[in-house]
């Protein structure tokens, strides 16, 4: 007998923005560079946010006026999300993408590029709140598609030159 | 300055800014290659960053881009953006011999492709720091084939520490017999689009 499934959710999270989704979704970055996407994720309660962050810190009336585009104040805002819905950070684990340094000539003229950067300012953010790092396809320097599925907890990222891989 | 405030006027002259700069942009890279190159009439609109990669055909789409700092007094970051076969196409008449690949260019093909982003960002700038009487310096080129997301996070993210949307010049250029197409684009930085806007208003 077939069974009625809801049409699965897609959600796009736009650069600078975070989304967390109750109910089976896939939330989607596409293109994804030095930017980098977390996702966390709650099994028990099958809950799963993105968030699209730009920068690895900004100051704190920034921070407050626009969350999604700093790396530790998007985790914040996405645990503020889980604990409206019940979900306790010590519950949650994470998986990270992005990243990247597209141009190389213009990460070697800072010290470190900025993506590598944000990858750090996300491990940093996770490790002060408990939250383990379940996998990762970070850096190098080729763009990504993202998609989370809040279903399974299974990040897919694929990119133009390197077959889908799933964490 | 916020983008979102100029008024008719200041486009009016911004958009002749870019006029004035992709002309000899344009210029300099048809006698590169040594056939006519031509334009469009330049754009100049305010982009908020989520739906900048539209421009391009959406985030996924890939292409080709050379992407350049600006130094002086205007900062600001420029592209060059190409569909991957048009910038091997553009680069292959630079070098008067097909170029084997864009995505693994050997050492000569890239200089020769660095090389376009060299001198069409150095002549626009070259054009515009005359026209304003303005220090312009672009950076050394970089490259980089994928997606037009990934690619456009790079200047998106210089300019989001202190804005949430780009300005932006674009130009669309052409060779004449349709072999090649591309956009130019020159994002000024919102704190130093006011000395460009300062220079423009001089008597």
């Amino acid at each position: 007998m077939e069974v009625d499934t809801p049409p699965l959710v897609r959600q796009m999270v736009p650069m600078g923005q975070l989304v967390v989704c109750p109910v089976p979704a896939i939330l989607i970055v596409h293109g994804l560079g030095s930017c980098v996407a977390v996702f966390l994720y709650d099994e028990r309660h099958r809950v799963g946010g993105l968030a699209h962050a730009l920068l690895p810190s900004g100051s704190r009336g920034e921070r407050e006026r626009t969350p999604g585009k700093y790396v530790p104040s998007a985790i914040e805002a996405m645990l503020r999300k889980f604990e409206d819905l019940g979900v306790a950070a010590s519950e949650v684990v994470a998986k990270l993408a992005g990243g990247a340094a597209m141009f190389v000539s213009a990460a070697r003229e800072q010290r470190q590029g900025i993506g590598e950067r944000n990858v750090r300012a996300a491990l940093r953010a996770l490790e002060a709140r408990g939250i383990p790092v379940l996998g990762s396809e970070v850096g190098g320097c080729c763009g990504r598609t993202v998609q989370a599925r809040t279903a399974d907890g299974i990040l897919e990222v694929s990119s133009l030159r390197q077959p889908p891989r799933l964490i | 300055m916020l983008f979102c405030e100029l008024d008719d006027r200041q486009v009016d002259a911004l958009r002749e800014v870019g006029n004035v700069g992709a002309g000899h942009a344009a210029n300099a890279l048809s006698q590169l290659i040594g056939r006519p190159v031509t334009l469009s009439v330049p754009r100049v609109e305010a982009v908020p960053f989520p739906r900048a990669s539209t421009i391009l055909g959406g985030p996924e789409t890939e292409v080709a881009a050379l992407y350049m700092k600006v130094y002086g007094d205007t900062r600001g970051n420029i592209l060059v953006v190409f569909a991957p076969q048009d910038l091997a196409t553009l680069a292959g008449q630079v070098l008067r011999a097909p170029i084997s690949s864009i995505h693994t260019p050997n050492a000569l093909e890239r200089s020769a492709i660095l090389e376009i982003g060299n001198i069409m960002a150095a002549s626009y700038l070259n054009a515009i720091s005359q026209m304003l009487q303005l220090s312009l310096i672009p950076s050394v080129p970089a490259l980089a084939v994928d997606m037009v997301g990934a690619i456009l996070e790079a200047p998106i993210v210089e300019l989001s520490r202190v804005a949430d949307s780009a300005l932006v010049l674009q130009t669309e250029f052409r060779e004449a017999r349709q072999s090649f197409r591309g956009h130019f684009f020159l994002l000024p930085d919102p704190q130093s689009l006011d000395a460009m806007l300062d220079a423009l208003a001089r008597p």
